[in-house]
């Protein structure tokens, strides 16, 4: 009788350690093995803003180096901004110098109370977990999809989730704002792909 | 008969003024900041900002460490444990406060920046702007876009900050990183005024015990302290340990020279007698006339014990001789009370509150010292009860003879060498500073911390304010949005590098709809209906409402303050760097610039630090023709009594010990400050006390016992002082023990000069 029951008490308690380390496993994101993205990497942004008929399309590259990454519009006009751990810097006065790396100049000002934004994208980018997993937990969709869900603030207050894609790299960001705003960029490490669907997104026409 | 009946009358008095102690010293609130015993500022309105200003209780700690630190859960554990009477400030709740307030008004709030581009009709510029926003991955305000297409509101909040340089709002605070530590730093206001030294110091008592366990938790863990309330706390400290030390001291060294002369403890308790009946007659006298005293004014106190002593040591030589030799001996003391109080009395006329309680104090004891001597005395002592002893008779007899032996001639040879030495070297060398912030000083290891946080920009605002009056807050909003040009033309010029008002904030009314009406037609344009038919959006509504002042709260109280009928706005300023009058001389001296800011009639000027240094050198000023009086008076009430030989000869020896003392404490000091001034005074006192008695006809060897008793308990009663960590008292006590050497050195002159007949 005394066996049965220490066999019972044995098998219980693996229950719950299978059950805590899926649980754990669960709440800790491990993200695959994507090819880390580094120096030049090409985006198309699609931003579905609510009140808006059509999603903005923009096009341009990302330009990532370690604490910092340079988000370059291209089209449809060229505009800069850096993100940073400070936050998310329209540049000012600027312009690409002839480099080729294609190095911003100019002056930035950190828009206030970005800087949350400016390390998750960076995170997101670099595959930051520990960070990642600080202020989301995970959870798979499918083959090549992880979603992530904010549990902790001030990130909660922007983001209700946001869903990674790749396959050997990090191929889609979509973000999905509170107030129904939604965000996918599509990355490439390749030349520049921009899909014009006629009609289907918004151009701005240039003067 | 009579003498009982002035004992009787004496202690009956003495027993009222015990009842008041006991009912009145269990209510009282000591004033511990030097600041606060200043004069006040001149204006009403200034007087109620200063009363009604928080800024006092403020207060910061900045958290450090390496990455392996959980700084967060350090702040989490620091404010679970100081709630009570705090509250902790939660930077990036504001900023959402700011956000959800904004996002109901968007489209009615832009920057000045936008406001110029729209008012000039350069709607290409505000496009391109919008465009860049959309296109940056940011997040956005929902309807932003449906509501104000051209993102005004979007790009005004996000110009919001909240006056930090390098940090961030984070969850419990401001974050960021100094080289290569991560630091968070918390800030809170205190429900109580940081002076009030027994919830202050329990605050920081429990603080001290917090971080002392984090420390274990987390050795790497630093804790810098920035706010009035650790300033207060460690100058209460200091004046406790202080009084407690200089007091205990004097006390003692009082004892033994009592015992080493009379070689009896009966002196000592006599003595006690007096020091006991004064003190709490001047302290009566303090807690009658001040509900709320300043214990600075407890510190001076030492000074009646000085005075006090040598009241009893006068008493109790002539009455230890004979009770004629005591009733000769009265009429001494009686001028010396009467050109004291005289001098300490003229204190009061003074608009500063912190020597008015000195004077009211040490007038009390004085006259309650006098009467406990002339009453008691006689009754306690009897002819040749108090044996003195030997070596302290020889002492004195020797002097005598060798004062007896100086001539005239050379006298007056002394006292005018003398009198020009002092005299000039004070005109020559004195140079007095009138900054407040000579008064005191922080210990070294919180005013490095102090430093620390402020060198990571959280505190970036200057001691120094534009006030704007108005009669409601839409008026203030008005005036404040008329004078940003000209604060932007200051920041151009360099004059300061930045401000904030509660227009940057909240738009008044009047803008607001100005705004829509300049949007209206923005959208009527050309270019501006071409963006929006690219976005596919309609011309937005008007706005039916105005964002109010009162949605804002938090950030209104950070501003407004009611000053009678009216309201006061504080406009915050940075950069305004250096001297504390950079921006007084900038703007008042120079007329141009004056007259730009007389444009506006309700905008101020408010720096009370720097008002503080201009009553204190107008103070100064006043006080030294006050003792230039008192010094010209006492001499007048002088020569009625000694006739004009001796009070020319007095005047020399008082100018020998008020000048001489400054010029010492010049040397020493390497510059004056107004307590050395308020020293001179006493030395006055202490010197025309020793000259009346050389100058009088009482013998000399008892005179010089008395005096020089009284000269070496008020010199290391003083010379203690001039120890002290805070400077206006160690000025105070360098300059007394000065003076009353000088004094005690030159008085002997006095008699001969007089001719006194009887030794």
């Amino acid at each position: 009788m005394k066996a049965k029951q220490l066999l019972i008490l044995a098998g219980a308690l693996s229950c719950c350690l299978l059950f805590a380390a899926a649980l754990a496993a669960d709440s800790e994101i491990q993200l695959p093995d994507w090819q880390g993205l580094d120096g030049r990497v090409n985006f198309t942004q699609h931003k579905h803003i609510s009140g808006l008929k059509k999603p903005v399309l923009s096009s341009g590259y990302l330009l990532l180096e370690d604490e910092q990454l340079l988000w370059h519009t291209q089209k449809p006009l060229s505009s800069q901004v850096l993100i940073s751990a400070v936050g998310v810097s329209q540049l000012t006065d600027g312009g690409i110098d002839g480099s080729a790396d294609g190095t911003a100049n100019g002056s930035s000002e950190a828009i206030a109370g970005s800087e949350i934004i400016g390390q998750l994208l960076l995170a997101v980018l670099q595959q930051r977990t520990a960070f990642l997993n600080q202020y989301f937990t995970l959870t798979s969709v499918g083959e090549d999809c992880f979603e992530l869900r904010p549990h902790q603030p001030p990130v909660d207050q922007f983001f209700t989730q946001m869903t990674l894609c790749g396959d050997q790299t990090l191929n889609t960001i979509n973000l999905l704002e509170h107030n129904g705003n939604r965000t996918l960029i599509e990355l490439n490490q390749a030349a520049i792909k921009v899909e014009e669907e006629a009609g289907a997104d918004i151009e701005v026409k240039t003067e | 008969m009579i003498r009982h009946a002035r004992i009787i009358c004496l202690l009956g008095v003495w027993i009222l003024v015990l009842l008041l102690l006991g009912l009145k010293l269990p209510q009282v609130v000591w004033n511990s900041s030097i600041t606060a015993a200043l004069p006040s500022a001149q204006e009403p309105w200034q007087q109620q900002l200063l009363k009604q200003n928080r800024s006092s209780r403020q207060f910061s700690l900045l958290l450090s460490g390496p990455d392996t630190v959980d700084l967060q859960g350090v702040a989490q554990q620091l404010q679970q444990h100081l709630q009570e009477g705090v509250t902790w400030h939660q930077p990036l709740e504001l900023m959402q406060m700011l956000q959800q307030q904004y996002q109901a008004y968007q489209g009615q709030l832009a920057s000045d920046e936008h406001w110029d581009l729209l008012s000039r009709g350069e709607y290409e510029a505000l496009i391109q702007s919008a465009w860049q926003r959309i296109l940056s991955p940011a997040p956005m305000l929902d309807q932003a876009l449906v509501l104000d297409p051209l993102l005004l509101t979007q790009q005004y909040l996000e110009q919001q900050s909240g006056g930090y340089r390098q940090l961030r709002p984070a969850l419990m605070g401001l974050e960021g990183r100094s080289g290569d530590r991560a630091v968070l730093l918390l800030s809170a206001e205190l429900a109580y005024d940081p002076f009030e030294r027994q919830q202050a110091q329990i605050l920081d008592d429990t603080l001290t015990r917090q971080i002392d366990e984090l420390r274990r938790q987390w050795p790497d863990l630093q804790v810098n302290r920035s706010g009035v309330l650790f300033h207060a706390v460690a100058a209460a400290q200091t004046a406790r340990s202080e009084m407690t030390l200089f007091g205990g001291l004097s006390a003692l060294i009082i004892l033994l020279m009592l015992v080493l002369v009379f070689r009896s403890l009966k002196p000592l308790l006599l003595s006690g007698v007096v020091m006991l009946i004064s003190v709490t007659t001047g302290l009566a006298a303090l807690l009658l006339f001040f509900p709320q005293p300043h214990i600075l004014a407890l510190v001076f106190a030492t000074t009646l014990i000085g005075i006090a002593v040598d009241y009893s040591f006068h008493g109790m030589v002539s009455a230890n001789q004979s009770a004629e030799r005591f009733r000769s001996m009265l009429p001494s003391l009686t001028l010396g009370l009467l050109s004291t109080l005289l001098g300490y009395l003229l204190l009061i006329w003074l608009p500063f509150s912190l020597l008015q309680q000195v004077a009211v104090f040490i007038a009390g004891g004085l006259v309650a010292a006098y009467l406990s001597v002339w009453v008691l005395y006689p009754y306690l002592i009897k002819a040749g009860q108090l044996p003195v002893s030997r070596w302290a008779c020889a002492v004195s007899h020797h002097l005598a003879l060798r004062i007896d032996r100086t001539r005239r001639h050379q006298a007056i040879f002394l006292l005018l060498v003398a009198v020009v030495i002092a005299v000039g070297s004070y005109l020559a060398n004195s140079v007095f500073t009138d900054s407040v912030r000579a008064f005191n000083q922080t210990p070294a290891l919180l005013a490095e911390q102090e430093l620390q946080v402020r060198q990571l920009g959280a505190q970036p605002w200057n001691s120094r304010f534009l006030v704007v009056l108005a009669d409601d807050i839409e008026a203030v909003l008005q005036q404040e949005e008329m004078l940003k040009p000209q604060l932007r033309q200051w920041q151009q010029q360099g004059v300061l590098s930045g401000w904030q008002a509660l227009s940057d904030r909240v738009p008044s009314h009047e803008r607001q709809a100005a705004l829509q009406q300049m949007l209206g037609q923005a959208y009527q344009s050309p270019v501006v209906q071409q963006f929006l038919d690219e976005l596919g959006l309609e011309t937005p509504p008007p706005a039916l409402s105005n964002l109010d002042p009162e949605s804002l709260q938090l950030f209104t109280q950070q501003h407004l303050v009611p000053v009678g009928e009216q309201l006061a706005s504080l406009i915050f300023l940075s950069g305004v760097e250096g001297d504390a009058h950079v921006m007084q001389d900038s703007v008042m001296q120079d007329r141009v610039m004056k007259e730009e800011l007389d444009k506006w009639p309700q905008v101020h000027w408010f720096d009370p630090v720097g008002d503080a240094d201009n009553s204190i050198s107008e103070i100064r000023e006043q006080l030294g023709i006050w003792i230039l009086l008192a010094l010209g008076l006492s001499v007048l009430l002088l020569s009625w009594r000694l006739g004009p030989a001796r009070s020319a000869a007095t005047l020399l020896y008082l100018l020998i010990a008020m000048a001489g003392s400054l010029a010492f404490s010049q040397w020493f000091q390497s510059q004056l400050t107004l307590f050395n001034l308020v020293a001179v005074l006493l030395v006055l006192a202490l010197a025309l006390d020793y000259a009346v008695f050389f100058a009088s006809e009482l013998p000399l060897p008892e005179v010089i016992q008395a005096v020089s008793l009284s000269a070496l308990t008020s010199g290391v009663a003083f010379g203690l002082l001039s120890f002290s960590q805070t400077p206006a008292i160690a000025a105070f006590g360098l300059t007394v023990f000065s003076g009353v050497a000088l004094a005690a050195l030159f008085a002997p002159l006095i008699s001969c000069i007089s001719g006194r007949g009887k030794r």
